[in-house]
């Protein structure tokens, strides 16, 4: 179940390649298991599974590429190459050089070369009005902190104009 | 003049002007524009304080109605700047001849150079950044002008979700329309300095690739003309350092999007005339759907830390403005392409999302105080920084010029002092201030009705005019909550504070939820129960005065709920980009993407997860501590399921390549008995052919054959 998940999750089409890559995986497995008892059949599938990809796609990655990074590699390129053409993957190994060449060599750059430049930042430079009124506003900022004594002194400045208003 | 002018139109503008040359004819024809606006706002201002002091003395004066008298001047200053803006707008647009503007300039054979497009996002929605992006890059396409422009995604996404979701969509889009090389994904690990920060970055590593950057925001769609012609002018003028967009609002369903993309749509281009009436070569800058000149935005628009700490100081959270006034200060030219057809952006649906755009923007604009205190900016720009400061600071002058004047009216009624003493100023200060308020509006519909071709994608006569009445009275019934929005905003934000966002708004096309409407607007109700008897009690005449803002604090909830839903008023509120859109507009660019969590598809998506882990940085070797670190967050990931990490934990996971391939495997592997329940769901999701739970049949069935094939 969990390795027809898989192959669903692949977006691979119920086709005879997905059949056999299916069927040649489970026998691995299955044999397998006689010597692994203790292994989960699950995994053992699935470790197959990935057995029988890497011998379809495997000669698309890079030879030194390690283990645990080659899955990935060929999924990304059968990702690439569209995932609707995979039987062609499927059919034949025997793919043209330079294609075969290309296809060891993609690789996902998601920005051009640096071209860089500098952009630097000026500092502000205030008119004599503006440092007195920094000055002043620093001065002040305590206060403005404070939200209850902001609203005493606005309800007094009110106040103060309300009384005289009278 | 530098040659902003078309060949004959130059030509008779020099005729026109004399025997002076072209460019001592522009500062000549611009200062007495300058004049004009000058004298007629000056005109009307006074009037106003005329009438307002001749009522006052009247009545006598108080200091209560100094400080209304104080206020007034600043509000009834800006309401005539503006009248007077719409009002030769109005003029230039009749004449249909206007001379002075960017477009005239504009000769389709002129080379296009290199031009980046640059679009800054956090964590937007990657199907309408990419989508909007690949309607603008088939347009270039269609147009065979593609090879002059590069796209980059410059994200700040700290969602790891809405982060994975644009690796793949990026990559999708690259695919579909063939853009590896030429559309380009950058993600910063910190959004240091915000949108400012953004673009800046994107200067530093690639500056010196390309001439000009077309900077769009996350909803902006342009088409492949107007980027195109955008290149154009500038090559033309090349003492022009940034050339601003009219955008217009497109795409919005809700009531609320609705009118405010007819009213925009209705009333812009008068306002839009006006404004480059006379502001001509030292326009400003709104951040987006514009076109900016590399070098010189390199060598003057390093942005300045501010002095003391946010919110009104520290680091800038509003560039633009800030930017177009360092290029004028540094010489350059700023102008604005008010009628260069094809700039679009969206807008939020409802006006709670509305207001949390306009808490950021009051804050970024309450910084630029600092710049009216600098060296060496320029008057006008000044006077821009001033605008957008009053844009929302006028919320609490109106509002205190309500109170002192209501407080005035009540100590009046107390000590039973007779009512209005001067009724005729009073009388023509109120039809003043009505004309001054609602006469663009009437301008804006005239300007309409004399282009009946235009008037016919509005819906026709009768249903443009009953737009604008029911737009008018959506106005009125907002602009209340309008103001307590803004005059908490600026408040908290001079108090040294930011004010925060209780509820989240889930709209599902019915309008936000009633629940988070209610926790959010009760204030408004309440303080209607108590304003309103009281004015009832001061006098019947001044309860009457106070209807409109009362019915619309009365009715704030019920109008936010109702406005934010699609398909109310649908026949009203007709624009052009709705009736005869543009194709970009209504592109259909879907990306293949799955729906749900990018963090669980990048870990259980075979595709998704090569891709993501392809795209990490790849590290020679990580600290021993750190690689501790992520492995215990991806054990713990594996065993308690994402819900069990912080955004900043599963951006750690993420972040490491060879984690993600691992847990890939791992989670795939490991049987649904031994593992949070959680994966096997999520794996049970990917399932596409298969019914979640066959049946025995089914299963006998299915071994069955298995046995068969190995057989075989």
């Amino acid at each position: 179940m969990r390795a027809n998940d898989y192959l669903d999750a692949l977006r691979m089409p119920e086709d005879l390649d997905r059949e056999l890559l299916l069927v040649s995986g489970f026998r691995r497995a299955i044999e397998r298991k006689g010597r692994e008892t203790f292994t989960p059949a699950t995994r053992l599938a699935l470790e197959e599974i990935q057995r029988g990809m890497d011998e379809l796609f495997g000669h698309l990655v890079r030879p030194a590429t390690g283990d645990a990074e080659r899955s990935a590699e060929e999924r990304l390129r059968l990702y690439l190459t569209e995932a609707d053409a995979h039987g062609a993957f499927f059919r034949s190994r025997a793919i043209h050089g330079e294609l075969l060449d290309a296809l060891r060599d993609i690789r996902l750059e998601t920005t051009p070369p640096l071209q860089p430049a500098s952009i630097m930042p000026k500092p502000l430079e205030l008119t004599g009005w503006g440092m007195r009124l920094r000055q002043l506003a620093e001065r002040f900022a305590p206060a403005g902190n404070s939200r209850v004594l902001a609203w005493i002194l606005g309800l007094a400045a009110l106040a103060i104009l309300a009384f005289t208003s009278l | 003049m530098n040659g902003n002018m078309g060949g004959n139109k130059a030509a008779r503008f020099v005729q026109f002007a004399g025997s002076v040359s072209l460019e001592q004819a522009f500062e000549n024809k611009v200062r007495s524009r300058r004049l004009a606006v000058l004298m007629v706002t000056a005109g009307l201002f006074l009037l106003g304080l005329w009438l307002l002091s001749d009522i006052y003395t009247a009545e006598g004066w108080t200091p209560l109605r100094a400080l209304s008298f104080a206020l007034f001047a600043l509000l009834f200053a800006g309401l005539a700047f503006g009248f007077t803006q719409a009002f030769l707008g109005f003029l230039a647009l009749a004449d249909g001849n206007e001379p002075l503007k960017i477009t005239n300039t504009l000769d389709p054979s002129t080379p296009l150079a290199s031009t980046a497009v640059i679009i800054p996002v956090f964590n937007e929605d990657p199907a309408t950044v990419f989508g909007n992006l690949r309607a603008l890059y088939e347009s270039l396409r269609r147009r065979g002008e593609l090879e002059a422009f590069e796209f980059y995604i410059l994200s700040d996404s700290t969602d790891p979700s809405r982060a994975v979701m644009e690796e793949l969509a990026w990559t999708d889009l690259c695919r579909q329309a063939d853009g590896f090389g030429r559309i380009h994904y950058r993600r910063r690990k910190l959004p240091v300095n915000r949108k400012s920060g953004n673009v800046a970055d994107f200067c530093r590593r690639w500056g010196h690739r390309h001439r000009y950057m077309v900077v769009l925001d996350a909803d902006s769609i342009m088409t492949g003309e107007a980027v195109a012609s955008l290149v154009r002018l500038m090559e033309v003028n090349p003492r022009a350092g940034i050339i601003q967009t009219m955008p217009r609002l497109a795409k919005a369903e809700t009531l609320f999007g609705r009118v405010q993309q007819f009213a925009a749509r209705v009333y812009s281009p008068i306002f839009a005339a006006g404004l480059n009436f006379w502001q001509q070569e030292t326009g400003n800058y709104w951040g987006h759907n514009a076109i900016i000149r590399i070098a010189p935005f390199l060598t003057c628009c390093g942005l300045p830390e501010l002095p003391g700490s946010e919110p009104l100081g520290g680091r800038i959270l509003s560039h633009d403005f800030v930017e177009a006034a360092l290029m004028r200060a540094h010489g350059w030219e700023v102008w604005f392409a008010y009628d260069l057809d094809g700039s679009y952006e969206g807008l939020p649906p409802n006006l709670t999302e509305y207001v949390k755009r306009d808490r950021r923007w009051c804050q970024g604009n309450l910084q630029h105080a600092w710049f009216l205190l600098a060296r060496g900016v320029r008057g006008i720009s000044r006077l821009h920084l001033i605008q957008g400061i009053l844009a929302y600071a006028s919320a609490p002058l109106l509002l205190l010029f309500i109170l002192a004047g209501g407080l005035q009216a009540a100590l009046d009624h107390l000590r039973h002092r007779a009512g209005n003493a001067a009724p005729a100023s009073s009388l023509v200060l109120f039809l003043l201030t009505l004309s001054l308020l609602f006469g663009p509006k009437l301008l804006s519909l005239l300007h309409l009705f004399s282009r009946p071709h235009e008037l016919k994608s509005y819906g026709g006569p009768w249903r443009v005019t009953a737009g604008v009445i029911l737009e008018t009275l959506f106005s009125v019934l907002t602009v209340p909550v309008m103001v307590w929005f803004h005059t908490r905003f600026v408040l908290r934000n001079l108090a040294g504070q930011t004010v925060s966002w209780h509820t989240q708004t889930r709209d599902g096309g019915n309008g936000p939820r009633w629940r988070d409407v209610l926790a959010e607007y009760w204030p408004l109700p309440a303080a209607a129960a108590v304003f309103g008897p009281a004015a009832w009690w001061i006098g019947h005449d001044y309860a009457v005065w106070l209807a409109p803002i009362l019915l619309g604090l009365w009715l704030a909830a019920p109008v936010v709920q109702l406005s934010g839903r699609k398909g109310v008023l649908s026949r009203f509120f007709q624009t052009p980009e709705e009736t005869a859109p543009a194709p970009e507009l209504i592109h259909n660019y879907r990306l293949n993407l799955r729906d749900g969590d990018g963090l669980v598809h990048a870990l259980l998506d075979p595709y998704y997860n090569a891709v993501h882990a392809s795209l990490q940085p790849k590290r020679v070797r990580n600290a021993p501590a750190v690689e501790d670190y992520v492995a215990g967050l991806a054990a713990k990931l594996f065993r308690e399921g994402p819900d069990a990490l912080s955004a900043r934990e599963k951006r750690a996971v993420l972040a490491d390549g060879p984690t993600v391939a691992r847990l890939h495997d791992l989670i795939w592997r490991t049987p649904g008995q031994l593992m949070n329940p959680f994966w096997t769901r999520a794996i049970e999701g990917y399932r596409s052919r298969r019914p979640a739970s066959p049946s025995e049949a089914q299963r006998s069935a299915e071994r069955a054959r298995a046995t068969a094939l190995l057989a075989a």
